[in-house]
């Protein structure tokens, strides 16, 4: 045997198989105990889905609310206008104004009625462009129709003829049909700090026990939050890293199959003159006694959930490009374990015991990440980001500390981000 | 699929009838185990406790590997729970070279098998200092090297070597002067 001693031997061929059952109360306080860790595995779970379906609604209700902001509702704006306008964009700073030119439509020659308004149309037909300057102004006296005061302003051209009263027309609001350009959408002040973004970060690992696998993928959705030159940036990322695990077999040999002896029978032959024995025999497996050692390899795949927690500070910015520097916190959840090989055989042998001398993965785990941020702006909304990072683990990605120094990483993030 | 692979998708579904059945298969042979590192039969239960706590919390990550392979995966976890007690409660548990007692001889190579029982030699086994009854589990029923039990342990490989051999000798002196008197108190009286 393994043990070379006759009297280890014995031990382990004694005591080895030792058992003690135990008592009926302790067996009761062990069960209870169990019990009652089964509910907190059941409530963490809970909790991990909830958390994973809370990130998943918030990334959906954030790309809601920005393709909602996106087309303006316009439900209670009615079809027949009286005045439709092809909004011109001027710069402005805080307040919104568009001038518009006027155009008559069928209904307003239709409601001519007053001689204010008859006065305003002989205007308009003698005066080729009068221009409108259209002031934002909610009005909640009218329900069904969202109307703009209007203030027509003299024709520069016409400031020497005569003088014209300033006068206010109700318009309503564009139709949705009307073209409008994304420039002109309604964004509310507080949402214009926000940006949403995909990426992808290669990640390269080092300080682990396997140093032929050190590439990690990790990609996922962020939001973030930005007054020039500070930002703050999360999101919720997925992480798939791959690595071999060892796995030590004890085990005793396979020698094949014996005929065991299970009983003879004698009976007097047929003359009576001789015993004939009758030899009954039964197929018995036999192992060999020496233990043998094996080490095998599985590669396994690990699959994290990672949040991240980035501050970011600017300190140039272009027109085109900006560049910075960012740092922060990273939370990184072991979500799931898969295996990708198949299970090592060792055929008919007896398997005494299996260690795993590569420990296993811890389920959480801190890194802290260091950055160097480039910003490419790639349209009014549209923007690539350029960051190659430095991540330092505070703890071992391994439940035992498997290597004396704590995991570091390089990784490049790339990220395309939408100005909400 | 085997009977034991069921019960494991059970137990991480949850179902408290399959963590019954498999505590009921398993806790006797792991109860020995715990018995064999710590003589305190008391302790050894709340071992047996906290080993089936992480069992339980680990089922998800454990892949079967075939018949054998569970209890193989959950002696393990007690073992190392048994360790971690040891470290944490017996700090004087030392691997020094010279901790043998002086007057400490090899017994006599007699066969002493056939006189003594399991239950005594872990009864016998349990009387050892903690260092060396802790090498000598490690060597003798877990198969661990020299060098494994070295890393386990943090101490160096000779030390572990020296340990198994003083282990060794004590054990055998006892037994014989066990096999002498024949003074033998239950390891775990059974209720």
């Amino acid at each position: 045997m393994k043990n070379n001693d006759p009297f280890l031997d014995f031990l382990e061929s004694t005591a080895g198989t030792y058992e003690a059952a135990p008592p009926a109360d302790v067996r009761r306080r062990h069960l209870a105990a169990l019990a009652e860790e089964t509910a907190a595995i059941r409530r963490k779970r809970l909790r991990r889905t909830g958390l994973l379906l809370s990130a998943v609604l918030m990334v959906v209700s954030t790309t809601l609310f920005w393709w909602l902001n996106q087309t303006p509702s316009m439900e209670d704006c009615f079809s027949n206008q009286i005045v439709s306008y092809q909004p011109v964009e001027k710069a402005a700073q805080g307040a919104r104004e568009v001038l518009a030119s006027p155009t008559t439509t069928a209904l307003e020659t239709s409601r001519e009625a007053t001689p204010l308004q008859k006065e305003n149309r002989t205007f308009d037909q003698q005066l080729p462009a009068i221009e409108f300057e259209v002031k934002e102004h909610p009005l909640t006296l009218l329900p069904v129709r969202k109307l703009l005061p209007v203030v027509a302003k003299p024709h520069a051209s016409l400031s020497g003829f005569r003088k014209i009263p300033a006068k206010v027309i109700l318009l309503p609001m564009p139709d949705s049909t009307a073209p409008t350009k994304p420039s002109q959408r309604k964004v509310m002040p507080w949402i214009e700090n926000f940006s949403a973004g995909v990426h992808y970060t290669p990640e390269w690992m080092f300080n682990t026990l396997d140093q032929t696998d050190r590439l990690v993928h990790n990609f996922g959705a962020e939001l973030s939050w930005s007054k020039k030159p500070f930002s703050v940036r999360s999101g919720v990322s997925v992480s798939l890293a791959t690595g071999v695990t060892d796995l030590a077999y004890t085990y005793n040999e396979n020698l094949g199959v014996k005929q065991k002896l299970d009983s003879v029978s004698f009976a007097w032959d047929e003359e009576g003159r001789k015993i004939v024995p009758t030899w009954y025999f039964s197929e018995k497996t036999v192992f060999d006694t020496a233990t043998d050692f094996t080490v095998t390899s599985v590669r396994k795949r690990y699959l994290y959930l990672q949040i991240p927690l980035i501050l970011g500070f600017d300190f140039h910015q272009t027109q085109r490009v900006s560049m910075g520097l960012r740092a922060g916190p990273v939370m990184q959840i072991l979500l799931n374990t898969s295996q990708l090989d198949a299970n090592p055989s060792l055929g008919n042998n007896r398997v005494i015991s299996i260690n795993q001398l590569t420990p296993e993965r811890l389920s959480l785990h801190w890194q802290a990440l260091f950055g160097f941020n480039t910003t490419f702006v790639l349209s009014k909304r549209f923007n690539l980001e350029i960051e190659p990072h430095v991540k330092y683990y505070f703890n071992s990605v391994y439940e035992k500390a498997a290597t004396r120094q704590k995991p570091w990483s390089l990784e490049v993030r790339s990220a395309l981000i939408i100005k909400l | 699929m085997t009977n034991e692979q069921e019960i494991l998708k059970r137990c991480i579904k949850g179902d408290n009838r399959a963590l019954t059945a498999l505590y009921d298969r398993y806790a006797p042979k792991l109860l020995g185990v715990c018995l064999r590192y710590v003589p305190a039969k008391s302790d050894a239960e709340d071992i047996l406790q906290d080993a089936f706590i992480k069992i339980l919390r680990n089922l998800e990550r454990f892949e079967y590997r075939g018949e054998g392979s569970v209890e193989g995966w959950m002696r393990r976890i007690v073992v190392n729970s048994s360790l971690n007690f040891l470290r944490d409660r017996e700090k004087n548990m030392v691997l020094v070279e010279n901790m043998m007692p002086a007057d400490v001889e090899a017994g006599d190579e007699d066969d002493v098998s056939p006189r003594v029982s399991p239950e005594e030699i872990i009864r016998l086994i349990q009387q050892l200092p903690a260092g060396y009854r802790t090498v000598l589990n490690l060597f003798v029923f877990e198969h661990y090297s020299h060098k494994e039990i070295s890393v386990l342990l943090n101490c160096s490989e000779s030390n572990s070597k020296s340990q198994l051999l003083r282990a060794r000798m004590l054990l055998k002196k006892n037994m014989m002067q066990f096999i002498a008197n024949k003074e033998f108190v239950p390891v775990y009286e059974k209720q």
